[in-house]
């Protein structure tokens, strides 16, 4: 079968901006939440603050771990 | 800058500023290849010093319990980084800090500020010696406060072993190690230097271009008027930077030191 | 306005830092714990030479550690 259309060189590039776009909707919903609770009730902020970072931390992994792989599996196919 | 610029208004030196750029000459021995012992950045670096030094002394001359202006504006300074960064950081204990924070603080604004001052133009630290001494000065503080008030055992113990089960401590430990102390100096200094070191070549990239643009042929010569009036935006949004990096740099210092002081987590 | 109150800043030394320091601590802890197990990974790689595949396992398990590590140090409600 004749190639119609070839990509050539690393495609971990596009692999990561796909990557990228699940956490970082994630974390601008987490912290757009931790901004409204501050926002309606502001001494609740040092309370919910902790909870920020567990989500932050869950959400931002898979983003890093889009770049790490980017470079571990840099795929030239 | 400005032995450059002329330099390529007569079309000699090449547009694309490059790293070679960050290397001025030598003053003491004038002219002298490649030695550094004695350039602008160091006659910088004293100026700053003797600056901060003569400033703070004058205006605590003869303190008076009115303030006078000049008195007025230093402890507006030094109250600004005790409460702003020591106190509200560190706690009522972070009033012991508060000097050092202050020179600190000031330091850094101040060399900083020499990369938009005319004559001056560059940034001490857009050479990576001095924040990476800075950053060694506040490496060397956070953990020497952490053993005097924890002890050397129980310091280590604090800040390496998170309260974790101890079948994932392993780890953890390494991870722990490498954060607090490899990431936090190295962290430190680069943040500063690369600012610094953006902001000047990105202010050299628009002067030179003008004047590259001025001598590349008649239609482009309008174009440089515009490169230059983007140097003047730039110069404004360094300012911001300025500030930034210098009130960053010390409130991760004390938010270092607080992790040092912290009972337990 | 209900009383625009400043959320209570203890700050003592007992609290975890303000806002800023405990996002690039949280920040560290990810990227060092992937960097960290991501290089021992990377040495077994070498040694092993099992092409690649340990430094993807020790960057999952660094990763690992560095979410407890976050959840331990910035999560547990004080």
């Amino acid at each position: 079968m004749s190639i119609l259309a070839e990509v050539t060189g690393s495609t971990a590039a596009i692999g990561y901006g796909l990557a990228a776009i699940g956490p970082g909707i994630g974390v601008g919903l987490v912290f757009s939440a931790y901004i409204q609770s501050t926002a309606r009730q502001p001494e609740s902020s040092r309370m919910t603050l902790p909870y920020v970072w567990i989500g932050f931390a869950v959400i931002e992994a898979l983003a890093l771990l889009g770049i790490a792989f980017g470079f571990i599996w840099a795929g030239t196919a | 800058m400005f032995g450059q610029a002329n330099v390529l208004a007569q079309g000699q030196a090449e547009f694309p500023p490059g790293v070679g750029d960050f290397y001025l000459p030598s003053i003491l021995p004038w002219g002298a290849e490649n030695s550094f012992w004695f350039t602008k950045i160091t006659a910088m670096v004293w100026i700053a010093v003797g600056v901060l030094i003569i400033y703070f002394l004058a205006s605590y001359r003869k303190p008076q319990l009115v303030p006078t202006k000049k008195q007025w504006l230093a402890e507006s300074i030094y109250g600004f980084v005790r409460n702003n960064i020591a106190v509200d950081m560190i706690g009522h204990q972070g009033v012991r800090f508060a000097p050092y924070f202050t020179t600190l603080f000031c330091f850094v604004l101040l060399t900083n500020a020499f990369a938009i001052i005319p004559f001056f133009q560059i940034s001490p630290n857009s050479h990576i010696a001095f924040p990476a001494f800075l950053a060694v000065i506040s490496y060397v503080l956070f953990i020497w406060v952490g053993i005097r008030h924890h002890g050397f055992g129980k310091f280590f113990k604090n800040s390496l072993v998170p309260p974790a089960p101890w079948f994932i401590l392993p780890i953890l430990i390494p991870i722990e190690f490498a954060s607090t102390f490899l990431f936090r100096p190295f962290t430190l200094a680069v943040r500063l230097f690369a600012n610094m070191f953006a902001g000047h070549m990105i202010l050299l990239v628009f002067t030179l271009g003008g004047f590259a643009m001025l001598n590349a042929n008649a239609w482009l010569a309008p174009v440089s008027v515009l490169s230059w009036l983007m140097t003047v935006a730039l110069t404004f949004l360094e300012f911001l930077v300025i500030c930034l990096q210098a009130y960053v740099f010390t409130v991760l210092t004390a938010s270092y030191v607080q992790g040092a002081l912290a009972d337990e987590h | 306005m209900a009383g625009d109150q400043k959320p209570p800043n203890t700050g003592g030394p007992g609290d975890s830092p303000s806002g800023a320091g405990q996002g690039w601590t949280a920040l560290s802890y990810l990227i060092g714990g992937m960097a960290v197990w991501g290089f021992i990974g990377w040495l077994v790689d070498r040694w092993l030479d099992t092409g690649g595949i340990a430094t993807g396992v020790g960057v999952v398990l660094g990763m690992a550690g560095g979410i407890v590590l976050v959840v331990r140090r910035l999560g547990t409600p004080t």
